[in-house]
């Protein structure tokens, strides 16, 4: 288990100096206060995520851990030229597989994980959105299993979201411990929402007039991610509409306003692909704008990400991107992937029937840390129904090693103590760059050996620092 | 500004404006129930009264004549199921808050959600004891001051203040009508008791819970008689709680959003005629006729103007702008005005 603030002989690692130090002399008891006075501001500020159905107080808070994670300049350096190159090559795929299919003529890719693929977004054949980009925001999840060793566990193409914590965590800790940032060179993660809506302006549609109009599409307070919603549109002084606010004229968008109707050209959406536009996908979605995807379609307005990019970011299609790098980029692939068996294929199905004890299993399609097994940790039982469920339809699932997860220093009921990580950085696609803010979302599974970081199942968050120099 | 964004801030306003007027309203109540009444007179309920004026006939459950303290402080402070209740009050304005999170500033945000949290608290004291009602009223208006005071003291002066203004104006012109015309539930008094001690107690009672018996004395500087009463709280501008003085806030709302959108909106004509006419309705001639058809009138028009005023800016659900869907007069006073939950 590689532990990311201290070495197997018990010294500091590089980068955390300042974090041991002041962990060395900072007792248990100002953390712990400093911890419940997180959690009384975060309750105020209402950085909450909506749970509902499940009983108790619907408007939870993702627990937050006071103690930073640390990535040197060259790790960093590494995570960042790493996620950005596979935005690159997720962007050229799915632009490629809404056009001339090269990568399924040439055979790298098979066509059945194309337009087989239930993401894969018929109305987008043929569309090349403005400046051709496709996943403007891309969630690229990096976790660590030894000094050196970085993958990438999967990638996110169609709204991730998490970044208002990678904000709101990092004011939090400067509001809390001043003095750990002083003469610490730790870079901003502030400069963020300009950077978005830099990329929002940099991809306007042509019909756009100088006085360009960006909006942020949110489905309502009542979702989970409103909170995120709305912290975005605060930032970049953007108007957060809902689908009732927009409606289609003469091929354009327009937003109601108190002063009539207003020209809008960039929509940065935070609702699914299906509920966009209820004359194009479902209709009985009450969150969309009739009418949406044909102004798209004709250049009239730009959506980001653009519909259908979730055709490159599940977990069949995962274990293609290395191949994707080298065949748009001719580069090869900076961060790997994790070793993945494909159970579609019958010999790797047999060896994951045969290895589930050893082995972690997910479904393709699934997410939240829900509807995999980690066998390690299953029983006998558990194995024999996902076994079952493997023979029944074995496209469905794919199934990795079990990572031995790096940990990070975590305050806990017993006192500091190691818990796995994953780390989630935001890569941002506009006309002429793809960029990374220094930092990221670092998701921590709080309980003891637990490997899942998901909110939903009890994981946590954590300020993540990228020095800006070596120490 | 969004249209949406406009509604919930005309309906922040409006629900703290109104979960105050209803505690007001109890508040009546409360002191009117320590007067002493006249053994075999008619006297109704002042308790059915005051649900009858909050506009719960429809939403109360049971025999509104025969309502007691328990039932009537239920539906009107903790029925979830009555729009105009307290809870449904603060919940809507903390609700809609959300909605626009970053349209507001922090602190009245913060104001908010804390209003919105101490609920159950302060409806635990006066479930334990009779006796916190008083209390309790105290904090409903305690909570919409220091509502207040954030708004004032911290919001950006653009169109986004005038909306709230024009939600707390409007409700507060509706709510002054309303307890106005309490008095006419409560004692339907033969000629002989007009100007009677009881009748006279209960004009002081009401001004007291409207919070201006002594701005009375001291504008007007006279007894508390029914003629007095019904001009200070309709026609004086110099009350805030008076309806004149809620439609001329309205107008200069008005006035100053087409200096900022650089247009007039079609519910500023309106507005100004309503003000007109208010203030130069004779007093007696009013009293003559019947104060409370007079009321009445005030409170179908001035739902007429909100539902106006929203349309004038947008904000008004596009399927309800025909005719036909404009409040009638029974909806008018049966009901009050509420805002239609869309929740997508």
């Amino acid at each position: 288990m590689f532990d990311e603030m201290y070495s197997a002989s018990g010294e500091v690692r590089p980068g955390y100096q300042s974090v041991a130090d002041w962990l060395s002399w900072t007792g248990m008891d100002e953390l712990r206060r400093s911890s419940s006075e997180a959690e009384t501001l975060f309750r105020r500020i209402g950085i909450t995520f909506a749970v509902y159905g499940e009983g108790g107080d619907p408007e939870r808070l993702i627990p937050f851990d006071v103690i930073p994670r640390v990535f040197t300049a060259a790790e960093w350096a590494t995570i960042e030229s790493g996620v950005i190159q596979r935005a690159q090559a997720l962007n050229a795929y799915i632009a490629d597989v809404y056009s001339d299919k090269r990568i399924v003529r040439e055979g790298v890719v098979p066509e059945s994980l194309v337009t087989g693929n239930s993401a894969f977004e018929p109305l987008m054949q043929g569309i090349k959105p403005p400046k051709g980009v496709f996943t403007h925001i891309s969630g690229i999840d990096v976790v660590r299993t030894s000094a050196d060793g970085f993958f990438v566990l999967e990638d996110n193409c169609r709204t991730p979201s998490g970044v208002s914590y990678v904000l709101e965590n990092r004011r939090m800790m400067s509001r809390l411990f001043p003095e750990l940032f002083a003469g610490a060179n730790i870079a901003p993660v502030d400069t963020y929402p300009d950077m978005l809506r830099q990329t929002m302006e940099s991809v306007a549609p042509d019909a756009a007039s100088d006085d360009l109009t960006c909006v942020i599409l949110t489905p309502g307070h009542f979702n989970s991610a409103y909170y995120e919603h709305s912290f975005l549109a605060d930032e970049m002084g953007l108007p957060l509409v809902e689908g009732r606010d927009l409606f289609v004229e003469n091929n354009r968008v327009y937003m109601r306003t108190t002063r009539g109707p207003q020209l809008v050209d960039v929509i940065y959406r935070r609702i699914d692909d299906a509920f966009l536009d209820q004359r194009a996908f479902r209709p009985d979605s009450m969150l969309g704008v009739p009418g949406l995807m044909d102004v798209y379609r004709k250049g009239g307005v730009t959506i980001i990400n653009a519909p259908g990019t979730g055709v490159a970011d599940d977990k069949a299609v995962y274990c293609y991107v290395e191949d994707m790098i080298r065949f748009y980029l001719s580069e090869e692939p900076i961060l790997k992937n994790v070793e993945t068996y494909r159970c579609s294929d019958p010999v790797q199905l047999k060896h994951v029937l045969d290895n589930l004890d050893t082995l972690v299993v997910k479904e393709v399609h699934g997410s939240g840390g829900y509807g995999m097994l980690i066998g390690p940790r299953s029983t006998e039982a558990e194995r024999e129904v996902f076994a079952a469920k493997l023979k029944d339809d074995p496209a469905a699932f794919i199934a990795q090693p079990t990572l031995d997860l790096s940990v990070c220093p975590t305050l806990t009921e017993g006192g500091v103590d190691g818990r796995h990580v994953d780390f989630r950085p935001f890569v941002l696609t506009g006309a002429d760059k793809v960029q990374v803010s220094p930092g990221g979302l670092t998701r921590v599974a709080l309980k003891k050996g637990s490997l899942v970081v998901n909110s939903s199942q009890g994981g946590g968050v954590k300020d993540t620092w990228v020095m800006t120099e070596a120490e | 500004m969004l249209s949406r964004v406009a509604d919930n801030l005309f309906w922040i306003a409006r629900s703290m404006e109104r979960a105050e007027n209803v505690a007001r309203l109890i508040d009546t109540a409360r002191r009117m129930v320590t007067l002493p009444s006249i053994s075999g007179r008619g006297t109704t309920n002042e308790w059915s009264s005051i649900l009858i004026a909050a506009g719960a006939k429809a939403t109360f459950p049971g025999d509104i004549e025969n309502a007691d303290r328990a039932t009537t402080l239920e539906h009107l402070i903790a029925d979830p199921d009555n729009p105009s209740s307290i809870y449904t009050c603060i919940r809507n304005a903390r609700e809609n808050a959300r909605a626009i999170r970053f349209g507001l500033t922090a602190e009245v945000w913060s104001t908010l959600n804390t209003v919105w949290s101490e609920f159950p608290n302060q409806l635990e004291q006066l479930r334990l004891r009779q006796g916190y009602l008083a209390e309790f009223v105290d904090w409903v208006k305690l909570s919409h001051a220091q509502y207040r005071g954030a708004v004032e003291g911290t919001l950006v002066r653009d169109d986004s203040i005038e909306f709230l203004r024009l939600g707390s104006h409007i409700e507060r012109a509706d709510a002054t009508a309303r307890i106005l015309d309490v008095k006419y539930h409560v004692l339907l008094p033969s000629l002989g008791e007009i100007g009677g001690t009881l009748d006279q107690y209960h004009w002081v009672s009401l001004l007291q819970s409207v919070g201006v018996q002594r701005a009375y004395h001291f504008v007007t500087k006279s007894d508390v008689t029914r003629r007095g009463v019904a001009q200070f709280l309709i026609q004086t501008e110099v009350n805030p709680r008076s309806i004149a003085y809620c439609l001329d806030r309205i107008v200069v709302s008005l006035d100053r959003l087409r200096f900022i959108y650089g247009s007039e909106s079609d519910c500023e004509p309106m507005a100004a005629r309503m003000l007109n006419n208010i203030r130069n309705d004779d007093i007696d001639e009013i009293l003559n006729s019947g104060l409370h058809e007079y009321l009445t009138g005030v409170i179908e028009d001035t739902a007429r103007l909100s539902f106006k005023i929203a349309a004038s800016f947008g904000f008004a659900p596009p399927y309800e702008l025909s005719g036909e869907a404009e409040p009638t007069q029974n909806d008018a006073i049966q009901a009050t005005e509420g805002q239609s939950q869309f929740q997508g």
